[in-house]
Formats: structure tokens, C-alpha cells, sequence
């Protein structure tokens, strides 16, 4: 059984969208803490108008690259261009043009909504607190309830109000809906899915949930280990990555990588191994095999290395 | 975006902070009726140091721990992290803040101590502004201190326990003077200092408070990775038990193993007597002149002071050693003094070869300082200084001839005519003396301790004598505070005489204005310039 994450894909070119319109791009970004590199070397780019879906497993390096493009913290190398300004680290007046929903909603236990929304509006120039309001009321967020008698659930609307009323071109959500339960969680992509298509609002979120990138995201970005392991479209990842039978011993076509051997069986014919591979989509066409078309979760295990036979 | 800020504050802590403010004018309300209203103490600004000495630390602590080790502890920090705010304002708008507080309740502690004091104190725009600015930057620097103490997370605790102890060593156990380094130096004198401006002690005070907040500023804008998260962690109980026990230790070990035994004085070529403990060096200018007049003065002052102190009651290992160093061109009676060694002996100056010295001038100047190095100078700043004036008074003039008592009389006379003579002056010995001339006031108190004695008997005047100003007093020792607070002077005087000050002062004061001296030519004429210099 091989365990060990396999080497990055290639990051396709989307056609469709220029690299120009790129809302949020992320160029070789590094940062380490201690010996330990959190993020090491990631590219990325968000282009106007989507959602991203930013996918990993826990301790992946989601949040310290949000925090980065937040301008919490300064990357080590690498530069990262906001709303077509490039910088080393994020400045004020991006962090205005951006709304973000971190991952802990540690808002003032004794302020209520509409106490919040007087003090992050006062921060903001573009703040609308007839919006504002408008949302509070859409989401059912009580304006006049105190913070610590609030759910989570609620807590994460108010968060998304507070990010949407400025009105920004780009939303960042850190992990949003972690600790949601299912419906809750539902409710919130359907509200940032409509408030995208609505109103044209680029938006980049992080999750470890790969059901939330297939029901709201237009492309995804995967990161392990800090590196990125994947950018582009859900069905392009599966149409690249599939399951093969192979007798053993015999090559792969050119231009196949394994990504993941899941188990080597005897047959009549002698053994054989099944791979998951990955290749261009019309290098599939070429070698003649056929390959098995795997779910979402198959092929995000097998993207991230996890090894199943340990469990 | 300050605005936002400061709303955020004001409605987090606004009614902590009302109610810390409200808190400490009621403190300092209390200190001034206490210290002022009846008399009690060193005056009302006495009291009001001693309120912004300790009091203070207390509310500004609170306040700088609500504005800023609350946002840590709460992670709260994290969501204003996320806003567009730059990070230093948040901390600048929380160090605004907490100074404006700090200035606000300093400065309204000096104010109710003026409001308190307007009938008895001289006010003047100099002395309010010394004593206004001096009490803010106080208050400034302790806000500095643990702003920066604030930011010190789980370690909060165990430093401000650290400062506290190491503080109190160094002022305690060692022979550093640390009321004479800033900051500690603008309360040293604070309330008694009316004309200088202590512009060096404010710069250096200034320049500590600006370090601190660097620091604070230093600490706080520090986000990333363990120095962050260490910051934001609090103590457990079991920590903060454990390190507070282990900082305890080792000051009580530190007190004990390393107080230092302070050097003796030393007058190196001077002549020594001594007369039943009281040891009295003199050391002539000239040291190559035969020395039997120096012995024979030296054995008179001995015997003389050691005489006082039994009929005072001072035990005799308690007395201060006396050092007179001769010196000539001296003005004020040929007669000077010093502060040396922490208060630890009598250091006098005196043109004692001098035509118009006298003797006795010098035994009782040197009682005067002996009592005051007795009571760790604490004599001269209260409400008793005039007692000792007035026993000074009656070993003066013990053997003087007539001419020089009447003389003094009429001093007194004129003195009572001109600046009048009332409680208020009395107690307030130093702003008498500083309104008609110290030995002018001198001359009162002896009168009106001779009137005492003649009302009362020597005895009741030795018993409020030994009662009020002959217990010795060290640094260590708080006991005083007390006493000033629960016996003080007015009511220790009225139990051991029988008199009440009032009719004391208004008794004494006939007894000037009809005795002998009064009727000497020249009675009604203006008097001789006042003496300029102010004793001790």
C-alpha cells in the first residue's frame, strides 16, 4: 500500500475566465512556523464573480493562508494580489473592500446585533446600514438579543451580515460552518450561494467538507500539507482521476500518475493491482484503458494520501 | 474608526470605569476629611499623597486590566483582528483612555485636596499647578506600569507580585533612597514643595512612562505565533498559588540574608564626649588650635541633650549620635543642619566661635534635629511640628538672660500683632513660619508653651511632650499613619492638658500680646525683617 501524497497536479488554465479578472490571486505564498512550514509555496487565484471552494483536512494550512490574505499575519515570501492590488501583506483598505467571516465568532458577549453593527460600521465607508438591518431581518438574526444568548448558528448569520453590509466585491469565509448542524449548514451555503449569484460577489471559503464545495462552489482549490494539490473544476477532477485494474507488473501509459494503490488481489489470470490514477482527460482516450469514475471522497482521500487500510 | 472605538470601550467598561471613578473620589474624600477636617495627620495634601501613593495603583490597575487583559482573555481580540482597524489604534485608543482616567482621577484628588484646604492652605496658581502636575504623572506612570503589566498574559500575576516585593526590598531592607528617584521622588515632596517645579523628576518620570507604553505597545502588536498565545493564556490557580508562594520565599529569604548593615558615620578628626549615651562629636576648622574649648562645648551639649532626652523619655540607646562640624559666616544663629546617612544622626553646622553664638541656641537646634532623625523626619511634616518648636523654645531660653527673653517677647508680640495667631496656625507650623519668619515663629511657640506651662504645669507639658513627639519612627514602621489617624494631635492634647486647642491659642495669645516684652520701646513699630531661611 502506498500512503504517501502523491505529487501536485498541474494547475489547469481556465479559458473561460482571464487571468486578468482575477479578484484574489496568491503567488508561491510561504509561511512557516518555526521548523514547521504551514503553508509552502501556494498558488492560487479566485476570479470575479465565483465561488472557491477551498478544500482541506484539518491542520491542511486553510487558515493560516486566510489569515495572510486577512493581513493577520505576514507571509514569510510569496505575494498576494486583492481587488488588483498586489502586495506583500494586506492593507487597510483592502481589509475594507473584504468581507470575512472568520472561523470563531469571538464577537462581544454583551453587545447586541445591532450594537455590533454600529461599531463594525463605524470601521467600514461603504457600510449600509439600511442593508445591514435588511440582512438581520432575512436571516432572523434578533438585532436586540445580546451576543452570549445567541446559537451558532446565529452567530454565524450575524457573522455573515456584518461581512455582506459593507457591501464588498469579495467575501472570505474561514470554515464558516463548522460546528453547524446539517440544516444550519444548509441554510448558510443556500445564503452565500444567492448572495454570489444575486449580486455578482466573489467568494472564497474554506472547508473541510467536501459536500459543501460540491453543492456551492464553482471551482476548488485542494491543500495538503500547505501545497496545493489541485485548482479547477469538480468535474474535471473526476473526469482526470479514476480507478484502474492493472495486471501486476505491467508500466502505466505515459502521462499516468498514480495517486494511490488501494489493493493488489489474485486473480485466475495472476495478481492485479487497483490504482487510482490520474491524467489529462484526453490521455484517457489515448492509453485505452477506461478507469472507473470515483466519488468525490475517493478521490479527495486518495489527493490528500490518507491511508484507509490503517484504520 | 476612533469614534467606533471608543464607543466599543465605553460601552464595555463604561460602568465599570463611572463606578471605579466614583469609588476613588469617595476614597479621597474620606482621606481629606480624615487628614484635614479634624486636624489629624500632616494636612490634607499629606493625606492626599498618601491616597495617590497606594489607593491609586489600586483603581488604575483594575482599569487597565479591564481595557486590556479582558480582550485577551476573551479572544475577543481575534474578531477585531479580522476588522479593518489597524492594530495600534486599538491599543493607542485603550492607552488614551486610561491615561485620560488616571488624569482625571489624580487630578481630581488634588482638586477636592484644594476645595479641602482653600481655608488653611496657601493657594496660588504655582503651587496648584506642582501639585496638579506632579500627582497626573504620577498617576501616568502607574498607568504606563501595568498597561504593560496587562499585556503580560498568564504572567501578569507573578510580575506585579515580583515589583511589589523587589520594591518594597529596595525601600526597606537597602540604603537606596527610592523616594529620591523618580517617580518616587514627585510624591517625596508632594504638598510641601510650593515653589519649585520638579522639572527633572517629571522629565524622568515622563521618559519611564513612555518606555513602559513602548513596551506595551511592543507586546501588544505582537500577533503571530507562541509570544501571541502565550499572552493570551491566563494562570491557573494552581500557577498563580505556586509562583506566589515561590516569589514570597524568596523575598522573605532575600530580607533576611542580604539587609545590609549600614556604615557608621564617621567626622574624621573630631573631638568625642559622651554623657550617659549621648555622644556629641565636634569638629573644629581649625585642627591644628588647641581643642579645650571644642571639648568643653562638646561635654556641655552632651550633658544638656542627655538631660532633655530623660526628661522627654527617650530611651537612651535611641538617641541620635550629634556631629557639629564648626563652620563660620553662618546667617540664622550661626546655626545650620543636613539630612546625611537616611536619617541616622544629628549633622549640624555653627559658627560656634562666633561672637553672638549661644550655647543653648545650638542644644536646642540640636534636639529639634535629634527629634525629627527620632521620628524619621516624619515630626516635621505633621500637625506636631509645633510642639517641638515650642519644648526647642523652652531649652533656648532656659538660661538666657533678660534682654534676650525680652526680646523674643516682643518678637512674638510683634509676630501675634502682625500674622495673628490662630488653630489653623498653629498646626499649619510651616506656613507660619513661612508667612512671618521661622524664628519669628519660633518665638510664638515658645511663648505659648510658656503660657502652657504656666496654666497646666511642667508636668502635663512633658506628658503631651512625651505623648506626641518623642516616639521613634523607621521606615518600616506604618504605626504613625494610624496614630495620626485615630489619635490625633488635637484630642491627644485636649486628654493630657485639660485645654482645647481654641482656647489654648486664644489664651496663649493674650499671654503674648500682655507680657512684659510687649511694652518694650518700639512695640507697636514695624518689626525687623523676617528671617528668610525655613528650619527643618
Amino acid at each position: 500500500m502506498n500512503s504517501s501524497t502523491p505529487p501536485p497536479l498541474p494547475l489547469p488554465s481556465d479559458p473561460a475566465v482571464p487571468a486578468a479578472q482575477a479578484v484574489l490571486a496568491v503567488t508561491g505564498l510561504h509561511r512557516s512556523f518555526g521548523r514547521f512550514a504551514a503553508v509552502d509555496g501556494l498558488d492560487l487565484s479566485v476570479h470575479a464573480g465565483e465561488i472557491y471552494g477551498f478544500l482541506g483536512v484539518n491542520g491542511a494550512g486553510k487558515t493560516t493562508t486566510i489569515r495572510m490574505l486577512m493581513g493577520i499575519i505576514a507571509p514569510d515570501r510569496g505575494t498576494i494580489e486583492l481587488l488588483g492590488v498586489k502586495s506583500k501583506r494586506t492593507t487597510l483598505k483592502q481589509k475594507q473592500r473584504i468581507g470575512y467571516v472568520s472561523q470563531d465568532q469571538t464577537f462581544y458577549p454583551w453587545m447586541t446585533a445591532e450594537m455590533l453593527g454600529k461599531f463594525v460600521g463605524g470601521l467600514y465607508p461603504t457600510w449600509d446600514a439600511t442593508e445591514y438591518r435588511r440582512l438581520l431581518s432575512v436571516l432572523e438574526v434578533p438585532a436586540n438579543r445580546k451576543v452570549s444568548g445567541l446559537s451558532g448558528g446565529m452567530r454565524v448569520k450575524l457573522a455573515l451580515a456584518l461581512a455582506i453590509a459593507p457591501r464588498p466585491p469579495l467575501l472570505i469565509l474561514d470554515e464558516p460552518t463548522a460546528g453547524l448542524d446539517p440544516v444550519a449548514r444548509r441554510e448558510f451555503l443556500e445564503i452565500i450561494t444567492h448572495q454570489a449569484r444575486e449580486y455578482g460577489r466573489t467568494t472564497f471559503f474554506s472547508t473541510h467538507l467536501l459536500d459543501e464545495v460540491e453543492r456551492a462552489a464553482d471551482r476548488v482549490g485542494i491543500i495538503h500539507r500547505g501545497k496545493m494539490r489541485f485548482e479547477g473544476r469538480l468535474d474535471e477532477l473526476q473526469r482526470r482521476v479514476r480507478e484502474i485494474t492493472l495486471a501486476a507488473g505491467a508500466p502505466l501509459p505515459p502521462g499516468f500518475q498514480v495517486w494511490r494503490e488501494l489493493a493488489v488481489t489474485e486473480t485466475e489470470g495472476g495478481p492485479e493491482r487497483r490504482l487510482i490514477v490520474e491524467a489529462e482527460p484526453g490521455a484517457w482516450g489515448n492509453s485505452g484503458l477506461a478507469g472507473k469514475k470515483l466519488p468525490l471522497d475517493d478521490i479527495f482521500i486518495a489527493c490528500v494520501g490518507i491511508s484507509t487500510t490503517r484504520l | 474608526m476612533n469614534r467606533a472605538l471608543l464607543y466599543k470601550e465605553l460601552r464595555q467598561h463604561g460602568i465599570w470605569l463611572a463606578l471605579l471613578a466614583a469609588l476613588s473620589c469617595f476614597v479621597f474624600l474620606v482621606i481629606v476629611i480624615a487628614t484635614g477636617a479634624d486636624g489629624s495627620s500632616g494636612g490634607v495634601f499629606f493625606g492626599i499623597r498618601q491616597g495617590l501613593s497606594y489607593f491609586l495603583t489600586i483603581p488604575i490597575f483594575v482599569i487597565c486590566h479591564l481595557l486590556v487583559a479582558m480582550e485577551f482573555r476573551r479572544h475577543t481580540r481575534l474578531f477585531l483582528e479580522g476588522l479593518p482597524l489597524p492594530h495600534w489604534r486599538m491599543i493607542a485608543i485603550k492607552a488614551c483612555l486610561a491615561l485620560f482616567l488616571a488624569a482625571l482621577m489624580a487630578g481630581g484628588a488634588v482638586m477636592t485636596g484644594v476645595i479641602a484646604s482653600a481655608g488653611s492652605e496657601a493657594i496660588n496658581g504655582r503651587f496648584l499647578g506642582i501639585l496638579l502636575t506632579s500627582a497626573i504623572t504620577w498617576a501616568w506612570f502607574l498607568t504606563a506600569l501595568f498597561f504593560l503589566i496587562s499585556f503580560l498574559g498568564r504572567y501578569k500575576v507573578v510580575i506585579l507580585l515580583a515589583l511589589i516585593f523587589g520594591l518594597s526590598w529596595i525601600n526597606y531592607a537597602t540604603a537606596v533612597p527610592l523616594r529620591d528617584f523618580p517617580p518616587f521622588a514627585l510624591l517625596s515632596r508632594f504638598g510641601f514643595e510650593r515653589d519649585l517645579w520638579p522639572v527633572e523628576d517629571l522629565q524622568m518620570t515622563g521618559l519611564i512612562a513612555l518606555g513602559l507604553f513602548a513596551a506595551a505597545f511592543l507586546l501588544g502588536l505582537a500577533r503571530e505565533g507562541s509570544v501571541a498565545a502565550i499572552l493570551g493564556e491566563t494562570m491557573s490557580y494552581r500557577e498563580k498559588m505556586l509562583l506566589g508562594a515561590a516569589v514570597a520565599i524568596l523575598f522573605t529569604a532575600v530580607m533576611i540574608w542580604f539587609t545590609p548593615q549600614p556604615e557608621p558615620f564617621a567626622l574624621p578628626g573630631a573631638v568625642e564626649e559622651e554623657y550617659d549615651g549621648v555622644r556629641v562629636h565636634l569638629s573644629p576648622e581649625d585642627t591644628t588650635r588647641p581643642v579645650d574649648d571644642d571639648v568643653a562645648l562638646a561635654a556641655y551639649l552632651a550633658r544638656r541633650l542627655a538631660e532633655k532626652r530623660d526628661w522627654l523619655g527617650i530611651p537612651k540607646e535611641e538617641f541620635p549620635p550629634v556631629y557639629v562640624v564648626e563652620r563660620q559666616g553662618l546667617v540664622n544663629e550661626e546655626i545650620d543642619w543636613e539630612e546625611v546617612e537616611g536619617d541616622r544622626v544629628v549633622l549640624m553646622y555653627a559658627g560656634y566661635r562666633d561672637a553672638g553664638f549661644t550655647r543653648d541656641t545650638l542644644v536646642a537646634f540640636s534636639m529639634s534635629v535629634a527629634l525629627s532623625v527620632h521620628s524619621h523626619r516624619r515630626v516635621d511634616k505633621e500637625h506636631r511640628w509645633w510642639i517641638v518648636c515650642g519644648i526647642e523654645g523652652l531649652i533656648e531660653m532656659e538660661h538666657a538672660d533678660e534682654t534676650t527673653r525680652l526680646a523674643r517677647e516682643k518678637s512674638a508680640y510683634d509676630t501675634v500683632k502682625e500674622h495673628g495667631f490662630t488653630v489653623e496656625k498653629l498646626l499649619g507650623r510651616n506656613l507660619y513660619s513661612e508667612e512671618a519668619g521661622w524664628r519669628e515663629a519660633d518665638a510664638v511657640a515658645w511663648m505659648a508653651f510658656r503660657y502652657l506651662t504656666e496654666t497646666v504645669g511642667e508636668e502635663k507639658v512633658q506628658a503631651l511632650a512625651r505623648k506626641t513627639i518623642t516616639r521613634r519612627v523607621t521606615r518600616q514602621d506604618s504605626r504613625p499613619v494610624w496614630r495620626e489617624l485615630f489619635a490625633p494631635v488635637p484630642r491627644v492634647f485636649e486628654s493630657t492638658t485639660g485645654l482645647t486647642l481654641e482656647a489654648f491659642v486664644e489664651g496663649a495669645r493674650d499671654y503674648i500680646i500682655t507680657h512684659p516684652g510687649a511694652a518694650a520701646p518700639g512695640a507697636d513699630a514695624p518689626g525687623a525683617p523676617k528671617t528668610e531661611e525655613v528650619k527643618p
